[in-house]
């Protein structure tokens, strides 16, 4: 036995100074030492996978199965939630503006979006049971979004701003500068201001108070650019608006609208 | 004994210098002479077994901290030279230095030593090319710059 001991003592210490070698190569920190890891790293990957095989009992094929189902379920179930998490967030925000609003405002939720760029409209989940009526502005916690246009007993069409057809009386908040805005098919604009009216790019645009369709002093968005016009004595104001809506999930009707001709209008398409 | 050691650390200096200096400027794409694995096979010949391997272990750590370069790759490289050395020993036993084995002994190791240093660094990629590039046509510039020991050594006893 000593004899065998005293045999083997130079393989063991051997061994042992290479050992000591290899764990000062990984372990030091200089750039040249990059290339040893990465041969390290692959030697002990290859090691490793050698014996994975040989002690860990390798997953039969229905396990497998099973594993990737649930995986599978799991990731579904995970995505649900993240879902959750940012409808929540969203929904928090909403119920926010809701409390501290002015308005009276129906929660709805939009169920159907038409994206033809001459016919842009939602279909939101609120109708004349709701108390909805023709004519109601519909907004976010971030702006104005559009108007209803349509109304049967459980669904309701909203024309967005981003509608060719819709025409916004609004005015620039900061000095009470009116104007109409519209869609052009590209931007959401506001024509014909005066070239040298004190517009400025960042000023916010709102809904007009003199505006007897829409509800009043509504954020639609902020100045983003200014155009002059060939003659050189109107500009038109490019605006950018508060809303995507692209991203819209969830919406408010203004139900308290005290405009009389809103309501007699609302009359008349009911009565035809 | 404390002579012996003086006389080793001294060598071991003044080869490491000329390793670090001069062998620099006849060193083509990383291939040049080991002079240290020369210096490592020849004291481990000469020492005990357990010994050798640690001195060729500490040897190749100095000069590791010595270069800056990466610690342990040399200390690894002349680890393996030491334990060539003493797998070889029986060969030295007799009265005559045995003048072509270790001259075969000298292309052996270096070319180990210099595969393996090539290796770590990352001068090569290919195994093959590593071997006969980095591996034998290294060991056979060290062994031409053992010519002069060998020749000093020529006849010589070796326990001498």
């Amino acid at each position: 036995m000593k004899k065998l001991l005293y045999y083997v003592k130079d393989y063991f210490l051997f061994i042992f100074l290479l050992l000591v070698s290899l764990f000062l190569i990984s372990n030091d920190s200089t750039k040249e030492a990059f290339h040893s890891k990465r041969i390290f790293f692959g030697i002990f990957a290859y090691a490793n996978s050698l014996f994975d095989g040989i002690f860990v009992k390798p997953l039969q094929p229905k396990t497998c199965e099973e594993a990737e189902k649930r995986a599978a379920e799991l990731h579904l179930q995970n995505e649900l939630l993240r879902l959750y998490g940012l409808e929540n967030s969203e929904l928090k925000q909403l119920l926010d503006y809701k409390k501290n609003s002015q308005f009276n405002l129906l929660t709805a939720e939009v169920i159907s979006k038409n994206i033809l760029p001459v016919k842009k409209e939602f279909t939101i989940n609120r109708g004349s049971v709701d108390s909805v009526k023709l004519g109601m502005s519909v907004v976010t916690n971030k702006g104005f979004v559009g108007l209803i246009t349509m109304v049967a007993r459980d669904y309701s069409i909203v024309r967005t701003f981003e509608d060719p057809r819709i025409k916004i009386t609004a005015e620039v908040e900061r000095n009470g500068i009116n104007g109409l805005v519209t869609w052009d098919g590209k931007n959401l604009v506001m024509k014909n201001i005066p070239t040298n009216y004190d517009v400025k790019n960042g000023d916010r645009i709102i809904t007009s108070p003199l505006s007897y369709r829409y509800a009043h002093r509504i954020p639609l968005g902020i100045v983003k650019d200014k155009i002059n016009s060939v003659s050189g004595l109107f500009s038109d104001l490019i605006i950018q608006p508060f809303n995507d809506l692209r991203t819209i999930r969830y919406c408010f009707v203004i139900l308290n609208s005290d405009d009389k001709i809103l309501q007699k209008v609302s009359q008349s398409k009911n009565e035809k | 004994m404390k002579n012996k050691l003086i006389e080793i650390l001294l060598l071991f200096i003044i080869l490491a210098a000329l390793q670090l200096t001069l062998i620099n400027f006849i060193t083509i794409e990383n291939i040049g002479p080991q002079l240290l694995v020369i210096f490592v096979l020849y004291y481990s010949l000469k020492l005990k077994n357990s010994h050798s391997l640690l001195f060729g272990f500490f040897t190749g750590l100095l000069f590791d901290l010595i270069t800056g370069g990466i610690t342990g790759v040399n200390a690894f490289a002349f680890t393996f030279v030491s334990f060539i050395a003493n797998k070889s020993k029986h060969k030295f036993e007799g009265n005559i230095f045995p003048t072509n084995y270790f001259v075969w002994l000298v292309f052996v190791s270096s070319s180990v030593a210099s595969f393996f240093i090539n290796f770590f660094y990352g001068n090569s990629n290919n195994l093959l090319e590593a071997v006969l590039l980095y591996g034998i046509i290294s060991g056979i510039y060290t062994t031409l710059f053992a010519l002069p020991l060998i020749l000093f050594l020529k006849g010589r006893n070796p326990n001498g």
